[in-house]
């Protein structure tokens, strides 16, 4: 033996016994190991010798890759044909290889394929992807499997008090807890808002985040009061607000009235406990007081705070909760009203009903990867079929039906992984574009969907299935084939023999009732879509802007409101743009503040309306809640000045409005619109009744007009019982800011302005008269009512778009495997074609025979997937808006769509019959 | 395509396998090769044509008897057939007829 400083490289020639079989394996291997040691090293020496080796390698194999079949076989031994055809170990390296050749020698087909693959499993990595961020991974913070939400059965926050008894409480690492305020940052013209979350001191301790680009979290020990105050910026805020600025540490902030020293930037991904909703700041609750200058904030009357908790290792939720239970005042009658439940991440950004719109986009993305792989399907029988001699040849030489159907199969997983690597590729980028369509709800940076290994374990899985379902039937449907009649001379195949024998009869059928199901859901969102947007130009006032206000306390009574107020009108009407202007604590459209209201006389109020909260889903069912608030008629409050409906274009149907009288020291009086009188009193005339806000107390605000009905809260409900009240009667409670004179005043508020006719108002024109008429309001944003409820329909106008495109692209497959498949069956009855022809029949009628049968297995597909799509809509019927799921309209269109689309696929093929030589073809063969 | 067309890899192969008479096997045809042509050629290459050439009935091979130096992987021989001979004769025929005449030109160069 070679001493072993003079081996081979052990690399090549483990490639090469792998590669290479029996004989050939031992002439190839045998003859380089021998002149490698007789004649390459002495002559070369070492190092090039082995390079000499492994070129040698690689062109001997690409050569022995590149020979046909047979010549590999024919290096067996030297015996009798069939034998040295035989066979030997199955060497599944060598078959995918050979797959892999086989699918680079055609292509076209083989692209088409791939791509098809890609876009079906592209789509639906990315819908995974999302559903991965938001459900399946862990919150990015040390112990998230022991974090727990601790509230009260029947709702509410806690009070400061409240949380210092609860947190020594059994079973419990830590408890911390915080609350969410809007908030203005830096002052002047720079100011912007921003989000705040006051936290106890123990927060970044127990949930185990440490400190991260920048910096340092802040500890209990800085939350003692008397200690500098300091805040952490989420990793977000730094890049976004603060430009990644590297001297932010130590920088003084203002929030609103409080000097802040920054202590350090938040890890990367680290959002808080509400994913989602993440803060721009972080900020001890002791020094959180002088943000808004608050003077009960961590008082026994303030219930705002949510709890978490951080159970012991060991600990059940049944011992906090029987530790909590006797710490707590009227807050349940026993243990079961504590709620101590695990943080799921679901509940942390969306209610049940937004996750409805994942269900139903990965309802779409997997009838999409379904078309696609039933069309891959046809694509791969027919292409079979027109392989079957050569086939059968290798089948009767020895292969055996299994190794032809394995051989088979890792062609078609070739073309899947290739499928499922472009779709990994694609996934990336279509993540991204979702991740956008959902930032309406959720703050994007949250959204993590960068690939880790379980979105990579998806991929490779789906692959896998995907190669799987659309590997095995062809395989196996080929097995049953006559192999002697097919090498006889072919199958004297009837035209409609060749379909059925590919088992094309039902591949394509069920292709088209899957895309009748996308077309049908796209199309009934579309017109969903259309009648909401024409509910907007009915209902909706035009020439309506909106302006959010943040006025930040430069008013210091209620009484300014009203000098503001008039300022304003007196110089927009100057400016002949503005016909009427008002203040407003609410916007149309967006969801307003409930209240409940007492009706002089009226003992038996009627139910409260459902809230909308912007979603659509089915109504959500009541909360459980004590007796006393299910009797409780809940409207919806707003504060509006005098000229807020005339600037809404609401005429008043009965009594008047506001006027300046009805001020801070006047009457209380209210105005209602329709529904809630019509609720409320019936035919009665409401004008002089009473009512009240609170639980007891006298009447004390008269009732002076009845305004016409307005959406105020979605386009989709009928407008809710509401009640407006004058801006400037506002209650203490309301308001959120104190000022020196112990009165309260809102702290932002909506204007809204209407333009007169013909006017060309615009939001940058608007934005800068109200700072020339007044600099101190930082105006936050302005927009018109269109745009707001454009906005609203920007779920249901995606999920059409989405269910359109991909309605489409699966018309574009089907078009492509109808067109395959027909054309591969004229081809091979092209005798059968001839002796028609010659028997008598004209051209004409062969081309109408393709084209009906391309129809009628059209209409096959319809039969089934028009019921099929009424099952579907039904289960997201009350996303449909002036549609029933059953809509013939859209059926109709469906059916012809596609009925179409089959007459196009078959044109060329049905040319191509009606052109047949008969001579030609019945010699050929 | 005459069924006795050769490639000039085939004719080369035929050549050597002739000139090498009993010692024509993967090794040492490639050498020669090599030798004369200055041209490496892949072992594997060889093999292939070979077996090609042994359908069409142009060669024959056999099994050798395994030796140490080749780690006990024996060695295939192949000879060529009659039918081998006339198809390198034809091809050399070809190549003279092509070349008649032009002896004093190439010598030239």
């Amino acid at each position: 033996m070679t001493p072993s400083a003079h081996r081979p490289p052990r690399l090549a020639r483990w490639l090469l016994n792998r590669a290479l079989d029996g004989a050939a394996r031992s002439a190839i291997v045998g003859d380089l190991d021998e002149e490698f040691a007789q004649f390459i090293v002495p002559e070369r020496g070492l190092r090039r010798a082995r390079r000499w080796y492994w070129r040698q390698t690689l062109t001997s194999l690409a050569a022995c890759l590149r020979a046909p079949g047979v010549s590999r076989s024919v290096l067996g031994e030297a015996a009798p044909l069939e034998r040295a055809l035989i066979q030997d170990s199955p060497n599944i390296g060598r078959d995918f290889v050979a797959a892999v050749r086989f699918c680079t020698r055609r292509p076209l087909i083989s692209l088409i394929i791939i791509a098809t693959l890609g876009t079906g499993i592209g789509a639906s990595t990315a819908v995974f992807s999302v559903v991965n961020a938001m459900y399946l991974k862990k919150l990015p913070v040390a112990n998230a499997d022991r974090l727990v939400e601790i509230s009260s059965r029947e709702g509410g926050g806690f009070t400061y008090p409240e949380y210092l008894a609860s947190r020594d409480a059994a079973g419990l690492d830590a408890l911390i807890a915080g609350g969410r305020i809007m908030t203005t940052l830096g002052e002047g013209r720079e100011r912007r808002q921003v989000s705040v979350q006051l936290v106890t001191g123990n927060y970044f301790d127990a949930l185990g985040v440490g400190a991260g680009a920048r910096g340092r979290v802040f500890h209990e020990e800085d939350a003692t009061p008397g200690r500098p105050p300091v805040a952490v910026v989420s990793n977000g805020f730094w890049r976004d607000g603060f430009s990644g600025d590297a001297n932010i540490v130590g920088r003084t902030i203002r929030l609103h009235w409080g000097f802040f020293t920054v202590a350090g930037v938040a890890p990367e991904g680290f959002a808080g406990t509400n994913i989602g909703f993440s803060p721009d700041f972080w900020v001890p609750l002791a020094q959180g007081a002088t943000i808004d200058k608050h003077p009960a904030l961590l008082g026994p009357k303030t219930d705002w705070l949510g709890l978490v908790g951080v159970l012991s290792r060991g600990a059940t939720p049944e011992i906090v909760r029987a530790s909590l239970f006797p710490r707590w005042h009227d807050r349940g009658s026993s243990p079961d009203d504590v709620v101590v439940e695990p943080i799921a991440r679901e509940d942390q950004w969306l209610t049940p009903h937004r996750g409805l719109q994942l269900k139903i986009l990965g309802l779409f993305v997997a009838v999409s990867l379904a078309i696609a792989c039933l069309n891959v399907s046809t694509l791969l029988a027919a292409g079979i079929h027109a392989r079957q001699k050569e086939l059968a040849i290798r089948s009767t030489l020895g292969a055996g039906r299994l190794g032809l159907a394995r051989q088979l199969l890792l062609e078609h997983m070739a073309l899947a992984c290739a499928g499922g690597a472009a779709g990994g590729v694609a996934g990336v980028w279509l993540s991204r574009v979702l991740v956008k369509l959902l930032s309406n709800y959720v703050n994007p940076e949250d959204l993590d969907v960068r690939f880790d290994a379980t979105v990579i374990a998806f991929i490779a899985s789906v692959s896998l299935l995907t190669g799987l379902a659309i590997g095995v039937v062809p395989a196996l449907r080929w097995s049953r084939v006559s192999i002697l009649a097919t090498l006889q001379g072919g199958t004297p195949a009837g035209f409609n023999r060749v379909l059925r024998s590919v088992g094309l009869w039902w591949l394509i059928p069920w292709q088209v009732a899957l895309g009748t199901v996308l077309l049908a859901s796209g199309g009934l969102l579309l017109k969903t879509v259309h009648q909401l947007k024409l509910e907007i130009v009915s209902a909706a006032p035009d020439r309506v802007w909106f302006a959010d206000l943040d006025f930040d306390d430069m008013l210091e009574t209620p009484r300014s409101f009203g000098e503001f107020i008039e300022r304003m009108r007196t110089q927009l009407q100057e400016s002949q743009e503005a016909e009427a202007i008002a203040l407003s604590t609410f916007r149309p459209l967006a969801s307003t503040s409930r209240s409940p209201v007492f009706v002089e006389g009226l003992d038996n109020p009627p139910a409260s309306r459902p809230g909308a909260w912007g979603d659509w889903g089915p109504p959500p069912p009541p909360p459980p809640r004590g007796a006393k608030i299910e009797k409780l008629w809940l409207v919806s409050a707003g504060f509006v000045t005098p000229g807020f409906f005339r600037a809404l274009g609401l005429p008043l149907v009965q009594g008047r409005d506001f006027t300046t009288q009805d001020s801070v020291d006047g009457r209380h009086v209210a105005i209602v619109n329709q529904t809630f009188a019509a609720r409320a009193f019936g035919r009665a005339n409401p004008i002089g009744k009473r009512v009240r806000f609170t639980e007891a107390g006298p009447y004390g605000t008269e009732i002076i007009g009845v305004v016409r009905d307005l959406r105020y809260e979605h386009l989709r409900d009928a407008a809710p019982d509401a009640v407006f009240l004058p801006l400037a009667q506002i209650p203490v409670d309301e308001a959120m800011s104190p000022t020196a004179s112990g009165r309260s005043v809102p702290r932002g508020l909506t204007l809204l302005i209407r333009g007169r006719e013909g006017a060309r108002l615009s939001a940058d024109r608007l934005r800068q008269q109200i700072q020339d008429i007044d600099p101190r309001p930082l105006v936050d944003r302005v927009w018109t009512f269109d745009e707001e409820a454009g906005r609203t329909l920007s779920q249901e106008r995606a999920l059409a778009w989405l269910g359109s495109v991909l309605g489409t692209v699966a018309l574009v497959l089907l078009l492509i495997g109808l067109y395959g498949t027909m054309t591969a069956s004229v081809i091979r009855a092209r005798r059968e074609l001839g002796i028609r022809l010659a028997l008598g029949a004209s051209p004409g009628s062969l081309g109408a025979m393709v084209v009906r049968r391309s129809l009628l297995v059209v209409a096959a597909g319809l039969v089934l997937g028009l019921p099929l799509s009424y099952v579907v809509t039904k289960y997201f019927a009350h996303l449909l808006y002036g549609v029933r799921p059953n809509e013939p309209l859209v059926a109709v269109t469906v059916a012809i769509i596609l009925l179409v689309t089959a007459a196009i696929a078959a044109y060329l093929p049905a040319r191509h019959a009606a052109q047949v030589d008969p001579a030609r073809a019945l010699r050929a063969e | 395509m005459g069924r006795d067309h050769l490639g000039r890899f085939e004719h080369h192969l035929l050549l050597a396998v002739m000139r090498l008479g009993d010692e024509a096997y993967g090794m040492t045809i490639r050498r020669h090769l090599a030798d004369h042509t200055g041209r490496e050629v892949a072992v594997g290459a060889i093999y292939t044509a070979l077996a090609r050439l042994e359908v069409r009935g142009f060669v024959q091979s056999r099994l050798g008897d395994p030796t140490p130096e080749r780690g006990g992987k024996a060695k295939r021989y192949y000879r060529v057939l009659a039918a081998g001979k006339k198809a390198v004769a034809k091809a050399q025929a070809t190549l003279l007829g092509l070349s008649r005449e032009l002896d004093r030109d190439l010598e030239q160069t």
